[in-house]
């Protein structure tokens, strides 16, 4: 019986499901094995200007393997680790994802960003990298951690409750969860400081998205509309360093315009992802 | 492909500004460290001659012994995510060795930033140490411990 109320099963509906699926198997394992990357490889960058600041020589520290590891890994893949990886971006994918089926289910829908904040709002994270950076220099990198929504998000995850003297932070990290449930990657956007040092990177050509949109159907724009970071992906602009890899256009393609690694992939296969994700997981626990 | 040289012509000069900074900054650490190993062998030297002047007004000077006394000693402080045990070893009053026994809530970049401080711990004879920056609560924890240790060896 149930059978048959069933809708046909659309294969290309399936095979996104299935990708977005396997992008969350991919995040559980990085949460649980290595949670702390993003704010270890940050604390890297925040020692080289507190070195600076102090007049101090630059010394090599575990913090420093890991921004040298993603920056490296960003390069050669592009911001893979955002969209896979880091424990912070997943956590906003899974809020984002429980918000969306919490607003299906009541009816009740949140009000969206207009696209054009959210282009101005892209900006405000090279704020926060050239604020925190700065801040770091001047000597108050421990006030920087102090006031860091990341430091309670990490005593949090490691089941350490002894949050008193982080009001501020908590604060910040309460806006930011809800921030989340709002807008789709809400934080790596708007605010993540180590995306932004990510989006300016001269990622290598190899694994781009690209698209051709000489065979695009007139005012589609399926690809950017349903884009976490809500990107064009022709243009030669500085934006476009806000690809988090997850594949979803390739996969939403009507007409399978958009490939990857010179035309020889589509872009949303299981394989590259998986290789790319073991490849950073086996870096990440060796090094 | 516009995009792609701006950006990596700016990596290029960023990376380059840090090697020179480098190149400035370390010859200028190491005057630094020459002239504090200088003045930590005066202040030796000016502390053995007030101890010989001391021995020759009769007053049988009674060495500045640390108090501790010697074997292993454990102790526990509060680090990142749960508890931090060191172990403490004190030789002729001496403290010659700082370990680690277990350390389960801690992130293992974090606890390797503070373990140079397991170093400095003997260097200085003392737990009264500044925290390395980027791991405070693990440093928090480790002199904690450390002093802990101390507290037991020095009764």
């Amino acid at each position: 019986m149930t059978e048959q109320k069933k809708k046909p099963k659309n294969p290309a509906l399936a095979r996104r499901q299935r990708q977005g699926w396997v992008r969350i198997g991919v995040q559980i394992v990085f949460f649980l094995t290595a949670p702390s990357v993003y704010a270890s490889a940050f604390s890297g960058l925040k020692a080289i200007f507190t070195a600076f600041g102090e007049g101090e020589p630059l010394a090599w520290s575990a913090f420093t393997t890991h921004l040298v590891l993603l920056v490296a890994f960003t390069i050669l893949f592009g911001r893979y680790f955002c969209g896979w990886a880091c424990a912070f971006g997943a956590v906003g994918d899974w809020i984002y994802r429980f918000s969306q089926w919490a607003q299906k289910k009541t009816k009740i829908k949140l009000p969206k960003l207009p696209e054009k904040a959210v282009l101005v709002l892209q900006w405000m994270k090279y704020v926060t990298l050239a604020a925190v950076l700065a801040l770091c220099f001047l000597g108050y990198g421990g006030a920087v951690s102090q006031n860091s929504p990341w430091t309670v998000f990490s005593m949090l995850i490691s089941g350490n409750f002894r949050l008193a003297a982080y009001g501020a932070a908590i604060v910040f990290l309460v806006t930011i969860l809800m921030g989340m449930a709002l807008q789709e990657r809400y934080f790596c956007q708007f605010f993540c400081p180590l995306g932004a040092v990510f989006s300016l990177l001269p990622v290598l050509p190899f694994f781009n998205l690209k698209r051709d949109a000489a065979s695009c159907p007139a005012r589609c724009g399926a690809c950017q509309k349903n884009c976490p970071v809500s990107l064009q992906l022709d243009r030669d602009s500085l934006r476009q360093g806000e690809c988090i890899r997850c594949g979803r256009c390739s996969g939403i393609c009507p007409r399978n315009n958009i490939s990857t690694a010179f035309g020889l992939l589509k872009g949303d296969e299981l394989w590259p992802d998986l290789l790319r994700g073991g490849v950073l997981l086996a870096l990440m626990l060796l090094l | 492909m516009r995009q792609f040289i701006l950006r990596a012509v700016n990596l290029a000069l960023i990376l380059a500004i840090g090697v020179c900074y480098q190149q400035y900054a370390l010859p200028r650490a190491a005057e630094v460290e020459e002239y504090n190993q200088q003045a930590a062998q005066a202040e030796a030297l000016a502390e053995e001659y007030a101890a010989m002047e001391a021995a020759a007004l009769n007053q049988a000077a009674e060495e500045a012994e640390s108090g501790y006394q010697d074997g292993t000693y454990t102790g526990v402080g509060t680090g990142f995510g749960g508890e931090i045990t060191l172990s403490v070893t004190i030789e002729g009053g001496e403290i010659t060795e700082v370990e680690i026994v277990s350390a389960p809530g801690e992130d293992s970049s974090y606890l390797s930033q503070a373990e140079t401080l397991l170093d400095s711990i003997v260097t200085a004879q003392s737990a009264e140490l500044d925290t390395v920056s980027g791991a405070t609560f693990s440093s928090t924890g480790i002199l904690e411990a450390a002093r802990n240790a101390l507290e037991e060896a020095s009764q």
